[in-house]
């Protein structure tokens, strides 16, 4: 809604409090009208307690219906919902009285007494519900109970199922099964379950398990707990006040399970699509419209894009894909009415055949040393002068410094350079004037965009700049289609040029949130839909390359930056180990299997291969993936010149004379070149005598260990691992930032935070079978799904105090083995159970400091992370 | 009887029975703290046009029994639909003066003013579809399908099944 309508609606200046009270005049059906009128009121509305008991009821109601639905309507005639009273005495509303006379009725049939109604009450339930052949309805007249029938199934299977079961649980779980009371085989068999979904990590299994014996039973069961649950939280919120973080993620994860059931079977088609790539494919445009696909990772966009591709024979189709290699591997896939280039290619094709440059002009790499000698900076900034005056910037940055702006111009969708594409710091650290700096700045573009003048090359962003501001009429104007392939990474200048072909069906597809190229002038812009409108847009969010449990950790950091849609993952392809599951699970056979390692930063790379290749046995190969494979030895060789007085030999450190020189420059340059950062990051290890001899030694691992295949060990970093994937992957520690309580709260505002959590979605959806988490990551999970059920998890027993119950564990993978080993200081948080029982330790109510309950959501993750941050720190220091 | 003064936004004087301003909970409070009071009280947020209004009710309901408690509200609230008869004439204004009766009666606090001006809303809103709503207050549907399919979605507790 635009700002002239946010002014001229009357609503919008109302004061917030005031919409609820609004409301309350309102039925429910009303206020759904009224929502569709005005979205942005809808958190108000859920937040109001005034409407919190009409929400509740249609809950209820509808969660009962569809209980009816199954198949325990036999028992219970429709005519018996209403009238039943008896938690009705506590309650004023009528809204409130027709919530509690359901509740009751639902505690009744199971044969609970009313009233507040806790979680462990539940398994009573269940074992009555199974365990009762009769039950008595409200009326007092006895019914036939059939609930959760199992049958054909012999008895000795259920209970060694259950055994099975019950050896995965964790310390938590298992005393939490050890409390309820079972009366029957098939009792103790759904208690485990119900247990199971509760406490531990793998949901999926233990409701994999019922629905192999029996599916009717389990989608039986997961509304019965759904409707339980509904209860349990109601009364839990009316009477005691705090809710605790566990109970509510108990709740979600009930409604995962329902939700599941609910949507309909992805069936694949005969042509091996799913429906979401189907309506992709069988999308129709006109002329002049944009089709937007949010294109998950793994989800199989470009199958997508083939298919659709395939199935417009006669069409003329542009591809265009980021970079060289994405391009290639599309020419040998698309049909020959697809012509796929990069976005480079095309202008280069134009400019090509615009004019006829000699090669000179054709070098893609401008220096900033030639940069220098072009705008004669040697002259304005002489060596000498900084002698005297140590502060005054060298030639060659102020080289970096233009090169930065204009690049900034070239990126940019701007028609002319101007004081816009100058950065404050540029002016900082080259003391120049903004208008000196522009003048520098126009005279290198002018350079470089004239033909003639062969010193200054036309490099690929200039020419792609010059295709932006003079179009060149006849290389798009032939295409039917554009697809435009991972369009979060382009450029705005080339966003818009794609968005201008108004004569063309334009397909965009990418997804926002692996844009992890800010630095080179990436920002997504191509799915703003207020820049670039689209006539459809689509979604892919089912992931052929991991599972579930992959596709949980992604949307979980994708929540943190308020993405709503959710990644689904292959059901049946859900093998997944981190540290935080069980080790034994694990046999000893897969010692190793292939396996890489993620990092975010060069140097955490480097460190960690040379830590590797001395502490993993010799038969086990180790790889580094892409550029710095070989560069990185080199320049850090060259490093330890430079920082031990000697002149280094590398290019790229050859113009520095000294370790100190090079550090000014590393700080003030425009751009982070990543090989001098690499440098300037490891000055550490750099002078320190042993390096070099350790750096010899790992390189002659990395030498000798060719083969990466099967059984190695494969390095690389985020950025590099763009687009790949792998098995089994672990994430490095050095992923920035920390997600402490203070930076947690401004991820909304904060780009560079966005962009490392980018960073860290790119790296985490690498992974197909098996992904390791970092620190980071496992911490904020257990945070934010409740503290409790990870309880234990990595404890042995003769760790766990008696008396004291784990309640966080800070999982270490420092070790770098690829087996979990428990540390032997271990960062468990241990706290006085006070014979309180597991159950109210779930329910927070353990201690004050437990009860951190706060409406918003991310205000109570950041008070718990505050919580276990002081907490943790009083373990160490004692 | 003892005169209070008010004062409007757009600084016209009003002079009031004491009664009659203390339907406002603001300045009943703000009376009730500062004991006699000589000076005018300044209501920046109220214009003078919207105050005349306010204190012409103010003036028909000087005598209702009115406590302010949570019971009351309640018994409010189940005679939901029912305005009597003045009260409705009363709010027979156009948008742009009902909606600032309900800011003023929300700012000085006086909840049986409010609730009514809340009921009349909720009856231009009642038993429409969103697209009549739309019409009512005059908003231009700026949503593609998609967006309200999204919108119908997020709110599918609300939804009668």
């Amino acid at each position: 809604m635009s700002a002239q309508h946010l002014h001229s609606c009357k609503f919008y200046r109302l004061p917030l409090e005031i919409i609820p009270l609004i409301c309350r005049f309102l039925s429910v059906q009303d206020i759904q009208s009224f929502i569709r009128v005005f979205p942005s009121f809808q958190t108000i509305l859920d937040s109001s307690n005034d409407l919190f008991w009409k929400k509740k009821n249609y809950e209820l109601r509808i969660r009962r219906n569809r209980l009816l639905r199954g198949s325990y309507a036999a028992g219970v005639s429709s005519s018996a919902m209403n009238g039943f009273v008896n938690g009705t005495q506590i309650s004023s509303t009528p809204a409130e009285r027709e919530y509690y006379s359901k509740s009751d009725e639902i505690k009744n049939i199971c044969g609970l007494p009313p009233g507040p109604m806790k979680v462990e009450q539940i398994g009573h339930a269940i074992d009555h519900l199974v365990s009762e052949t009769h039950t008595v309805d409200h009326l007092g007249s006895s019914i036939k109970a059939s609930f959760f029938h199992i049958d054909d199934v012999p008895l000795e299977w259920i209970s060694s199922i259950c055994m099975q079961v019950q050896s995965f649980f964790s310390p938590a779980a298992r005393e939490a099964i050890s409390s309820l009371k079972s009366r029957t085989t098939t009792s103790n068999l759904l208690l485990s379950l119900f247990v199971g979904i509760l406490f531990e990590d793998d949901l999926w299994y233990f409701f994999n398990t019922l629905y192999m014996l029996s599916s009717t039973s389990a989608i039986e069961f997961a509304y019965f707990l759904d409707s339980i649950f509904t209860v349990v939280r109601t009364d839990y919120e009316h009477y005691r006040d705090p809710l605790s973080q566990t109970l509510i993620t108990s709740c979600t994860r009930i409604h995962n399970i329902v939700a599941v059931i609910e949507s309909p079977y992805d069936e694949p088609n005969t042509k091996g699509l799913t429906s979401e790539q189907k309506m992709i494919v069988e999308c129709q445009l006109n002329p002049g419209e944009v089709l937007k696909v949010k294109a998950f990772a793994g989800t199989g966009k470009t199958k997508a894009l083939l298919e659709f591709a395939k199935s417009r024979p006669k069409d003329k189709i542009l591809y265009v894909a980021f970079n060289k290699a994405a391009k290639e591997d599309a020419e040998l896939r698309f049909p020959f009415n697809v012509k796929c280039s990069t976005m480079h290619g095309l202008a280069y094709g134009a400019i090509l055949a615009q004019a006829d440059l000699p090669q000179a002009k054709l070098e893609r790499q401008l220096s900033n040393s030639t940069i220098a000698s072009l705008l004669s900076l040697q002259v304005a900034f002489p060596k000498a002068n900084r002698k005297n005056n140590p502060g005054t910037p060298s030639a060659s940055l102020v080289a970096s410094h233009i090169m930065f702006t204009l690049n900034r111009f070239m990126h940019s969708t701007d028609w002319q350079l101007g004081f816009r594409h100058i950065s404050k710091r540029s002016l900082e650290v080259t003391k120049l004037s903004k208008e000196k700096l522009l003048a520098y700045t126009k005279k290198l573009w002018s350079l470089i965009v004239n033909f003639e003048y062969t010193h200054a090359p036309l490099i690929p962003d200039a020419y792609m700049k010059l295709l932006h501001l003079y179009e060149f009429p006849n290389i798009f104007s032939k295409y039917d289609y554009i697809l435009f392939d991972e369009a979060q990474d382009f450029t705005p200048c080339m966003v818009d040029l794609i968005y201008r072909q108004k004569h063309a069906r334009i397909v965009i597809v990418g997804d926002a949130h692996q844009c992890i190229y800010g630095f080179r002038g990436a920002n997504a812009c191509a799915f703003n839909e207020n820049l670039y409108p689209s006539t459809k847009q689509l979604c892919l969010t089912k992931s052929f390359r991991f599972g579930n449990s992959v596709a949980k950790y992604a949307n979980f950091l994708l929540s943190l930056k308020g993405e709503n849609v959710k990644l689904k993952g292959v059901q049946n392809d859900h093998a997944y180990w981190s540290s935080a599951s069980n080790p034994n699970n694990v046999s000893g056979a897969f010692r190793f299997f292939p396996h890489t390692i993620i990092f975010r930063t060069n140097k955490e790379l480097i460190l960690q291969s040379i830590r590797l290749s001395v502490s993993l046995p010799k038969e086990i190969p180790i790889a580094i993936l892409g550029s710095m494979r070989k560069k990185a030895f080199q320049l850090l060789r060259s490093g330890s010149e430079l920082a031990h007085g000697q002149r280094p030999s590398h290019p790229k450190l050859k113009d520095f004379s000294s370790w100190g020189e090079f550090e000014v420059h590393v700080k003030n340059s425009a751009e982070e070149d990543a090989e001098l950062a690499l440098v300037y990051d490891m000055a550490d290890e750099l002078f320190s005598e042993s390096f070099l001899s350790r750096l010899d030694n790992c390189e002659k691992r990395l030498m000798d260990s060719k083969d990466d295949g099967d059984n190695g060990i494969i390095l690389a970093t985020a950025h590099q691992s763009k687009g790949l994937e792998w098995d089994n992957v672990q994430l490095g520690n050095d992923f920035r930032p920390k997600f402490d309580s203070v930076s947690f709260s401004r991820i909304g505002s904060s780009r560079y935070l966005q962009e490392e959590i980018n960073i860290l979605y790119v790296a985490l959806t690498r992974a197909k079978k098996r992904l390791i988490l970092n620190d980071t990551i496992t911490k904020l999970y257990a945070l934010e799904c409740g503290l409790v059920r990870f309880a234990g998890g990595i404890l042995t027993e003769d760790q766990l105090q008696p008396g004291k119950v784990a309640l966080f564990v800070d999982w270490q993978i420092d070790k770098f083995s690829f087996f979990y080993e428990t540390p032997a200081e271990g960062y468990n948080l241990l706290v006085e159970a006070n014979e309180k029982s597991v159950w109210d330790i779930f329910f927070g109510v353990l201690s004050g400091a437990w009860q951190n309950y706060i409406a918003n959501t991310s205000e109570r993750l950041k008070r718990s992370m505050l919580f276990i941050e002081n907490q943790l720190f009083a373990v160490h220091d004692q | 009887m003892s005169k209070i003064k008010l004062i409007s936004s757009d600084n016209e004087e009003f002079v009031v029975d004491q009664l009659i301003a203390e339907r406002s909970m603001l300045i009943k409070n703000m009376l009730e703290d500062v004991g006699e009071i000589n000076v005018p009280i300044p209501l920046p947020n109220v214009s003078s046009n919207v105050l005349r209004k306010v204190l012409e009710w103010c003036e028909h309901h000087k005598n209702d029994l009115y406590s302010g408690t949570e019971e009351e509200s309640d018994i409010r609230l189940k005679k939901s639909t029912d305005i009597d008869e003045w009260d409705r004439k009363f709010m027979a204004v156009d948008q742009e003066m009902l909606f600032e009766i309900v800011l003023a009666s929300n700012y000085l606090d006086i909840k049986p003013l409010l609730d009514t001006g809340c009921k009349t809303v909720a009856n231009m809103i009642r038993g429409k579809s969103p697209e009549d709503i739309r019409k009512t207050f005059n908003i231009p549907n700026d949503f593609t399908p998609e967006e309200e399919e999204q919108i119908r979605k997020e709110n599918e507790w609300a939804e009668d099944r």
